[in-house]
């Protein structure tokens, strides 16, 4: 007798994704964002590159100005993770979602599977849109553009697709535990918006310390060229990679110890 | 089948859930009553493990809910026609159910068929009327094809010619071997509608049994005018009967009416009238439960207030 998979229950989670009207708006806000933003900013810049100081130009990062709209985006796909779940809780479907389907843990891993798949696809395509259109309008004489054929570019422009959607899942872990839209919205933006302002009122050998573990300081670690001159120092790529990646799985492993317990 | 032992849950200082035992059997439509808050829903959520009781068990054909492997087709619920995301289609809704339990989508046009949406099944749910939603919930308790069924409050909200569908569509499910369980506050609606009864109040179980079981425990009155009061009144003391009397008339509790109109006419007493007052399922089920409401109104003083 056909029964309860954890490959059903995917199929399931991923009809219940597409089929929200929430879902594409979001990620057409997402492209818009990634897409629009990067190359806003990149004309921008390219017509300030001729004014620019010594310094801006030793520091001029090609990549990271390509890749900036991947800021504002990690909004729009926090907001996909987060609704996955809490829309569940608000409307009380999640009900009628686990009288299908007992395993809390099976329906936990299909839709923190079906999320990561989709904001990946989408993510990616975003990231090497952006970057690709950043550089081809900044080229210009005496302006640096980067090319996808140097390692650390591609890497980039990938941890930058991978940044979006650890934050969507960033998103999906507070929904987890809060289980209310507009709380765990807010909480999401705090993280990314408040704490970085409350670091930059602490002394700076403490700023220095801390701000480099922030969600939004990972990212411009993730998505920069190495070596890159910032305001505060920051982890390499990969080191901030981790402890992103840290981040989702402890606010996910939360999450689900209290999904698996509490009545719903 | 249905099988509830001891079953408790506890809210903080609130016992929802209060030692509740009972069985709903195959082939009946069982009706689960009490007044507001007295955990009926709790109950079911318990069943469903969606809830975890503080302890006892629940069972369906004796597995755990949690243990069964593909749930939809054992038991399917209906707990509150509301809980859907409004902005997925009725027939989404479905199918999202459908996949995940592996059943074809076929059934879901089928059962879209059975509950008489299918001219609708396009549009937002969010759109729906609460009884277009507590159809598409019939629907989806239905999509398994199980043998094992549960509405909560499922009446609620629908038209006349509704109702009545739906009376009969339980009458059928049961008549086809299933075991049904619907729950509801309202004892009038519940006596066209179901077999057997179980009733709670604040959590805990206070009588159950069938349709006559009920009619029993509430006993009918016989009313009687005579002009002949002293010879009745004499009839009465003879024969060991409960009576009072009210502005014109006597009404003796608990005799049949042919028996009070037999041995009247033998004594040679005439009466004027001689009327049975049944008792209804909802007069018993309103003494049953009066100690048990949780929320009283008060009764409105013309003019205030």
């Amino acid at each position: 007798m056909p029964r309860v998979s954890i490959i059903s229950v995917v199929r399931s989670e991923f009809l219940k994704l597409r089929t929200l009207r929430s879902t594409w708006l979001s990620f057409a806000i997402t492209a818009a964002l990634t897409i629009g933003f990067g190359a806003l900013i990149s004309y921008v810049t390219k017509m300030q590159f001729p004014k620019m100081s010594f310094v801006e130009k030793a520091t001029f990062d090609p990549i990271a100005i390509s890749l900036v709209g991947t800021l504002f985006a990690q909004f729009a796909v926090g907001v996909i993770g987060a609704l996955m779940i809490t829309s569940e809780f608000v409307s009380g479907s999640i009900r009628t979602t686990l009288a299908a389907v007992p395993s809390r843990m099976r329906v936990l891993v299909a839709k923190a599977a079906v999320l990561k798949f989709s904001v990946l696809i989408v993510g990616l395509i975003c990231t090497f849109a952006a970057f690709l259109l950043g550089q081809v309008i900044m080229s210009g004489p005496g302006i640096p553009t980067a090319t996808l054929a140097n390692a650390n570019t591609l890497r980039a422009v990938l941890l930058a697709g991978l940044y979006l959607m650890l934050l969507s899942l960033l998103g999906f872990g507070l929904g987890l535990i809060i289980r209310q839209t507009a709380g765990t919205i807010s909480v999401f933006v705090s993280i990314l918006l408040v704490l970085p302002l409350i670091t930059f009122l602490l002394p700076s050998a403490w700023r220095d310390a801390i701000a480099k573990f922030l969600p939004s300081s990972l990212g411009r670690s993730m998505m920069s060229a190495p070596g890159a001159i910032t305001e505060t120092p920051l982890f390499g790529p990969w080191a901030a990679t981790g402890i992103l990646v840290g981040y989702v799985v402890l606010l996910i492993g939360i999450g689900a110890y209290l999904f698996e317990r509490r009545d719903v | 089948m249905i099988e509830v032992q001891s079953l408790t849950k506890r809210f903080g200082d609130n016992l929802a859930v209060d030692d509740l035992s009972f069985t709903v059997k195959p082939g009946i439509v069982t009706g689960f009553l009490g007044p507001n808050g007295s955990g009926k829903s709790t109950t079911m959520r318990l069943i469903l493990g969606l809830n975890s009781p503080t302890s006892g068990t629940a069972t369906i054909n004796g597995q755990r809910f949690a243990e069964l492997k593909a749930p939809l087709r054992e038991v399917g619920a209906l707990l509150d026609a509301k809980a859907l995301h409004p902005g997925r289609s009725a027939r989404n809704q479905l199918v999202a159910l459908a996949l995940s339990n592996q059943i074809s989508l076929s059934r879901v046009d089928e059962v879209l068929d059975i509950v008489g949406l299918t001219d609708v099944a396009n549009r937002r749910a969010g759109d729906f009327s609460l009884g277009m939603s507590q159809r598409l919930g019939i629907a989806s308790a239905l999509l398994g094809d199980p043998g094992t069924l549960m509405f909560d409050e499922p009446i609620n909200g629908l038209d006349p010619e509704g109702i009545r569908w739906v009376r009969d569509f339980f009458q059928q499910l049961a008549d086809e071997g299933r075991t049904v369980l619907v729950s509801s506050h309202l004892m009038s609606e519940m006596a066209l509608t179901a077999d057997h009864f179980i009733i709670i109040g604040r959590g805990r179980m206070i009588t159950e049994g069938s349709k006559e079981d009920l009619a029993k425990s509430g006993t009918g009155s016989v009313h009687v005018r005579t002009p002949l009061h002293q010879e009745f009144k004499q009839l009465v003391a003879d024969k060991q009967w409960q009576m009072r009397e009210e502005a014109d008339a006597f009404v003796i509790e608990g005799v049949p009416v042919a028996e009070v109109g037999d041995q009247s006419f033998a004594a040679g007493i005439p009466l004027h009238e001689l009327s049975a007052r049944e008792v209804s399922l909802e007069d018993s089920f309103m003494a049953l439960t009066a100690g048990a409401v949780e929320y009283t109104g008060r009764r409105m003083r013309k003019g205030k207030l």
